[in-house]
């Protein structure tokens, strides 16, 4: 069992590091939390039922721990300044590119916890119907939800996040 | 802004900025060896440490009472001195429960549950654990109080012998006024005790709620 989830979460750890980037900001915070998802989805793993997808089930384990995390400690998520300096000379495009993904990335971290899960399901291939699951809403709730959460992020990022 | 190019953004940042430095196999082998240090490790940690704490209490509570009554009280006790060891009995059993079902919540709802359904699980948990929580500690509260008064009036040599210069006397007054005072003082402690949590999953309740058809 345990080479299995090894592998699966090996393959889709990606899930993991999102998760903890976007909801805990803080860089010693976001390893512990990193190891803390994973212990969580080791302890749930027996209650995977192989009949959805396991990135669904993973999904679904780290939001409600993220979010239980978020309430218990009362961890408010700030906003980490975008270290323009790491990258170094890059030309215009790319900098237009990075621009983007920092505001992209501030514009998540001002939403909802809960619009925060809703639009990086989204962001990340899932549909309606996957999401509506996962968040436990209908999926035209989930539609409703998902357009408004994608003006705003438009809206922020082309105003430059003012 | 096309919702493409959002896609395309989200991508990158994804692959630069959030997912960042992967774990290797290895890696993740070892923390599944870990015990873990965050919320959910501490909270397993303490509720399992009280789980053993109540189970033990509650077998060795009534073993140690009969081995001491049994082989070192002569005559036994009367049947008036066993009420505090039934009280603390029934609060461990009480407890012990609890902390089962703890345990078992904390790996239920997260698991196994959509975030809008844990939510109502655990708001639901909270409404029964305060409603019981309150009624067991208005009923030992109070029945300890009116124990512990009939105590002093007994002593005391009586209702017909009451004197109000005697420090007895003055102690069972102060009692009578706190039983009036007690449920109040419960109600106080567990609004101040649950009102954060409960406010946070209302308002995640009524978010989630919210634009639906």
């Amino acid at each position: 069992m345990e080479k299995d989830f090894t592998a699966l979460l090996y393959q889709n750890q990606g899930i993991v590091h999102k998760i903890c980037s976007l909801y805990f900001n803080n860089r010693v915070e976001k390893e512990d939390y990193k190891q803390e998802l994973i212990i969580q989805l080791w302890k749930a793993f027996p209650s995977f039922n192989s009949q959805s997808k396991f990135s669904t089930w993973m999904y679904r384990v780290c939001l409600n721990a993220a979010i239980d995390i978020l309430r218990k400690e009362k961890v408010q998520p700030k906003f980490v300044k975008y270290d323009t300096h790491s990258f170094g000379a890059i030309s215009d495009a790319a900098y237009e590119t990075n621009e983007n993904q920092e505001k992209l990335q501030h514009a998540i971290n001002k939403l909802s916890d809960i619009d925060k899960a809703i639009i990086t399901l989204y962001l990340d291939e899932f549909n309606y119907k996957e999401i509506a699951e996962i968040i436990g809403i209908s999926e035209s709730n989930t539609g409703v939800k998902i357009n408004r959460i994608k003006s705003l992020i438009i809206k922020s990022i082309e105003n430059g996040n003012k | 802004m096309e919702t493409n190019e959002l896609k395309n953004i989200w991508n990158t940042l994804a692959e630069n900025k959030l997912v960042g430095k992967q774990f290797a196999e290895e890696n993740i082998k070892q923390i599944l060896t870990k015990k873990g240090k965050g919320i959910f490790s501490k909270m397993r940690k303490k509720v399992s440490i009280d789980y053993w704490v109540y189970l033990i209490g509650l077998i060795t509570v009534p073993l140690i009472t009969t081995v001491v009554h049994l082989n070192l009280m002569k005559p036994l006790p009367t049947i008036q001195a066993y009420f505090g060891i039934a009280f603390v009995e029934i609060y461990l059993v009480y407890m012990f429960v609890n902390a089962r079902r703890k345990l078992s919540f904390i790996e239920y709802s997260n698991n196994n549950l959509s975030i809008r359904k844990g939510l109502y699980a655990m708001q639901e948990k909270i409404k029964k654990s305060i409603s019981l929580e309150y009624k067991l500690g208005i009923l030992f509260g109070i029945g300890f109080i009116c124990f512990t008064i009939l105590q002093l009036i007994i002593t005391g040599g009586g209702l017909s012998n009451i004197d109000f210069s005697k420090f007895s006397t003055m102690t069972a007054i102060l009692l009578v006024a706190m039983l009036f005072i007690f449920p109040f003082a419960l109600k106080y402690e567990f609004k101040v005790r649950f009102s954060g949590i409960t406010d946070e999953i209302n308002k995640t309740i009524n978010e989630l709620n919210s634009e639906s058809e």
